[in-house]
C-alpha cells in the first residue's frame, strides 16, 4: 500500500534486512508480435453498488460506471507495449509503454489516467515480468496502476494485473487478461461534491473489471520449459512499486504458529486498506 | 524487520472496526468473501490492542499474544517518522511497553468516509516523507492534487510541499491555485515560494511570493501569482497557528497556468509598437472605464494580470456591470511621469480602497506594458 512504503523503507534500511538477489543465470528469449494479426478484446465492468460508505451509494458516476466498449478489435501492434525491447530471461522485469495500455483502458472507461492523482512516490508504474516460456508460448505477467477520472471525482482500482501469452511461432496474442483482482476491497473513490467546496473518500469492491482475449484454459494446460511461480512474479512486480514489500508479510492466519515456532514477537499493522495496492 | 519480527497486517474492514465496515462486510460475506476470523486468537489480541478512536494502529505482540507495545499510526509525525517508529519497535522489544496507559479496544464511533477527515488521509500525511511534483506545460496546464496538511502549533510551520514546475511557459503567465479544504479539524494556510527558497519552520513565511491564510475546514481559497517567464515554485500547505497542534485535514488543490497572452499580430503591428506610454495609459484607462477585460489584458504582463484581476469583469452580472461602469466613468489619471526607463501613473479609482492606485509601465521588446498594478 502506497502510504506506508516510504516509512518502511527507512525501517528496512535502518534495521538492515534486505532480500538478496538471486544470481541464477537463465537463457534469454526475444518476444515479438506480427503486426498484421488482430486481437478481439472483451471488456467487462460489473455493477458497482457497494462502496463502504452510505454516502457514496447514490453517486451517479459510480452507479453508472460501465464498460465503454464491450468488444473491440485491436491490431496486434497495440500489445507491443507489453513486450520488452530486448531479449529477456525468466523472472526479468521491464517497463510497459504507456500509450498501448491507455488505448486498452479506454475500452473500459474514456478517461484513464496513469499519473495517479494521489501518489506518494510509489503509486505510478507499469511493469511486466517474463514468468514462463517454452518453444511455443511465453507468459508475461504484469501489474499496472491506473485510475479513471470522472467528471466529479476519481475511481482508483487496486491495480490491473494480468497475463499476456504470446504464441512465439505465430507471433500472435494467444491469451490476454488485464483485470482488477479481488479482495475485501479493490477500489478507492474520491468524490468532489457539486459545489466543489468539499470532497469525500471511500473504498469498495467491484466483482469484475476486466479486459480479456482468449481463454485461460490455454495457460492452465501448457507445460512450460522454464518458469517461476505466479506468486514469485507477483511479488517481484509489487516490489517495483512498494519498498515495504521487502518485508516478509505473513498471512494473518499463519502468524501465530510461525511466531510460536520461531519464538519471535509479532509486528501487526491494523489498517483500513490493503498494504500493497492502491485501493486504500 | 524480517529478522526480529513475524510481520503481518490485518484489514480494519475485515475486523469490522466501524459500523459502516460491519455493514459492508455483511454484504461482502453474502458475496462469498471469507474474512479473517474475528474469533481467531490473533484477531482478538489485535482488537483488544486497538486504541479507542484511533483508525490505524501498529502493535507488537509476544508470541503468546501479550501486548508489548502500541503505536498510533496517525500520530507518527512527518520527518522523523522512520526514527520514531524504530524507537517504538526497539522500546517494545526492550519491554518498555510503549503506548500503554491509553484507552484501548473500542471501535471508532464514526464512519471512515466522512469527507476527508478519514483515517486514510491522516495516515497518509503522517507518513508522507516525499514531496509532490507537478509539471505544467501549455499542453497540460492544469493538475489536481489531493493531499493532507497538519497543524504545526503556534509560531511554527510544517509544510506539506508540492513542487510546481512552470518552466515550459517561456513567456510567463498566471499561476492559479484553487484550494479546497476538507471537513476535518485543522484550518489551513498555503504559501507559494520560489523553488530556491528555504521554507521556514517557524515564524511568518516572509519569503512567500503569495499566500492564502486561515482557510477554514470546508472552506476555499485561491492563490494567483503572475510570472514573466517560466519558473519553478514550491507550494507549502500547513495547518494554521490556531488549530490544535497535530490536527490534520485533507486539501485539494487545482493548480493551473493561464499562459501570458501574446499580443495579436494585428495589435502589435498596427497599434502597440508605435504607441507612446501615454497612449497606452489612456487606452488602458478607457478599457478600465468600459470594464473591457479583453482590451486590458494585452497591456498587462503576467504579474500585473495576476494582481489586477480583470477576469472578474467578465463574470459580472449585467446590472452590476452597468453600475460599476457608471461609477468608473469618474475614473481619473491623477499623475503620470517617466521614471528612468519606466513610466508611472496613478489613477483615482472610485470605490477602491485606497482610491489612489499606482501603475508602473516598462518597455518589453519595444512595447509598453503595465507590469505592476497594485
Amino acid at each position: 500500500m502506497k502510504i506506508l512504503t516510504i516509512g518502511f523503507l527507512i525501517l528496512v534500511m535502518t534495521i538492515g534486512q534486505l532480500n538478496a538477489d538471486e544470481n541464477t543465470t537463465h537463457n534469454k528469449i526475444t518476444l515479438n508480435l506480427d503486426d498484421t494479426s488482430e486481437v478481439l478484446v472483451e471488456g467487462f465492468i460489473a455493477p458497482t453498488k457497494n462502496p463502504a460508505s452510505e454516502s457514496f451509494k447514490d453517486w451517479e458516476s459510480l452507479v453508472n460506471l460501465k464498460v465503454t466498449e464491450p468488444e473491440k478489435r485491436y491490431p496486434a501492434s497495440t500489445f507491443r507495449a507489453f513486450l520488452p525491447d530486448e531479449a529477456v530471461s525468466i523472472g526479468e522485469l521491464w517497463q510497459i509503454q504507456e500509450e498501448g495500455v491507455l488505448t486498452l483502458l479506454r475500452q473500459l472507461h474514456p478517461n484513464p489516467n496513469l499519473n495517479m492523482h494521489i501518489n506518494w512516490g510509489d503509486s505510478y508504474g507499469l511493469w511486466a515480468c517474463l514468468r514462463a516460456y517454452n518453444d511455443q508460448y511465453a507468459d508475461i505477467v504484469f501489474r499496472i496502476h491506473a485510475e479513471f477520472k470522472f467528471e466529479d471525482g476519481w475511481f482508483t482500482p487496486s491495480q490491473f494485473a494480468g497475463h499476456l501469452v504470446i504464441d512465439r511461432i505465430k507471433e500472435n496474442v494467444a491469451f490476454f487478461q488485464m483485470a482488477v483482482p479481488g479482495g475485501v476491497v479493490n477500489f478507492d473513490i474520491n468524490r468532489r461534491h457539486k459545489n466543489a467546496s468539499s470532497f469525500g473518500t471511500s473504498m469498495g469492491f467491484c466483482s469484475q473489471m476486466e479486459l480479456r482475449a482468449g481463454t485461460q484454459d490455454l495457460l492452465e494446460n501448457v507445460e512450460f520449459a522454464e518458469s517461476i511461480p505466479q506468486e514469485a512474479a507477483e511479488r517481484a512486480l509489487a516490489q517495483r512499486f512498494y519498498k515495504s514489500q521487502q518485508i516478509d508479510w505473513v498471512p494473518a492466519n499463519q502468524v501465530l504458529e510461525m511466531a510460536q515456532a520461531q519464538q519471535k514477537p509479532i509486528h501487526v499493522i491494523s489498517i483500513d486498506g490493503p498494504l500493497m495496492d492502491e485501493s486504500c | 524487520m524480517n529478522e526480529n519480527f513475524i510481520n503481518t497486517w490485518v484489514s480494519n474492514v475485515e475486523l469490522e472496526r466501524t459500523p459502516n465496515k460491519q455493514a459492508f462486510m455483511a454484504l461482502r460475506r453474502q458475496q462469498g468473501f471469507k474474512p479473517f476470523d474475528k474469533m481467531h486468537p490473533l484477531a482478538q489480541a489485535i482488537m483488544k490492542g486497538w486504541k479507542k478512536h484511533s483508525p490505524s494502529d501498529s502493535l507488537v505482540l509476544s508470541s503468546d499474544l501479550e501486548l508489548m507495545g502500541r503505536e498510533l499510526v496517525n500520530e507518527l509525525l512527518g520527518s522523523n517518522m522512520g526514527q520514531h517508529y524504530l524507537t517504538f519497535l526497539k522500546a517494545a522489544l526492550d519491554g518498555k511497553l510503549p503506548g500503554f496507559g491509553e484507552e484501548t479496544s473500542e471501535p471508532q464511533s464514526t464512519g471512515e468516509e466522512a469527507p476527508h477527515n478519514s483515517d486514510t488521509t491522516s495516515l497518509e500525511r503522517s507518513l508522507n516523507l516525499e514531496s509532490l511534483n507537478v509539471v505544467l506545460t501549455p499542453q497540460k496546464h492544469e493538475r489536481e492534487i489531493l493531499s493532507v496538511l497538519q497543524a504545526p502549533g503556534p509560531g511554527h510551520q510544517d509544510y506539506t510541499v508540492i513542487n510546481i514546475d512552470t518552466t515550459a511557459f517561456e513567456n510567463g503567465g498566471v499561476l492559479k491555485i484553487a484550494i479546497t479544504l476538507g471537513h476535518a479539524e485543522a484550518s489551513g494556510s498555503f504559501d507559494l515560494f520560489d523553488s530556491g527558497s528555504e521554507l521556514p519552520t517557524e515564524g511568518a513565511p516572509q519569503n512567500a511570493l503569495a499566500s492564502s491564510y486561515g482557510i477554514r475546514p470546508d472552506g476555499n481559497g485561491i492563490i494567483k501569482y503572475g510570472f514573466d517567464r517560466g519558473q519553478a515554485f514550491k507550494l507549502g500547505a500547513t495547518g494554521d497557528w490556531f488549530s490544535k497542534k497535530g490536527s490534520v485535514n485533507a486539501f485539494w488543490v487545482k493548480i493551473s497556468v493561464e499562459p501570458a497572452r501574446k499580443p495579436e499580430p494585428r495589435e502589435v503591428a498596427s497599434a502597440r509598437p508605435g504607441q507612446s506610454a501615454e497612449d497606452v495609459m489612456n487606452a488602458f484607462v478607457e478599457a478600465f472605464k468600459n470594464l473591457d477585460a479583453e482590451a486590458m489584458r494585452p497591456m498587462l504582463t503576467g504579474n500585473a494580470s495576476a494582481s489586477f484581476d480583470s477576469d472578474d469583469f467578465e463574470d459580472m452580472p449585467e446590472d452590476v456591470r452597468t453600475q460599476f461602469s457608471q461609477m468608473l466613468s469618474q475614473l481619473k489619471v491623477l499623475s503620470s511621469e517617466y521614471v528612468g526607463d519606466e513610466f508611472h501613473f496613478r489613477l483615482r479609482v472610485p470605490m477602491a480602497d485606497p482610491s489612489e492606485v499606482p501603475f508602473k509601465m516598462r518597455k518589453v521588446e519595444g512595447i509598453w506594458f503595465i507590469y505592476d498594478a497594485k
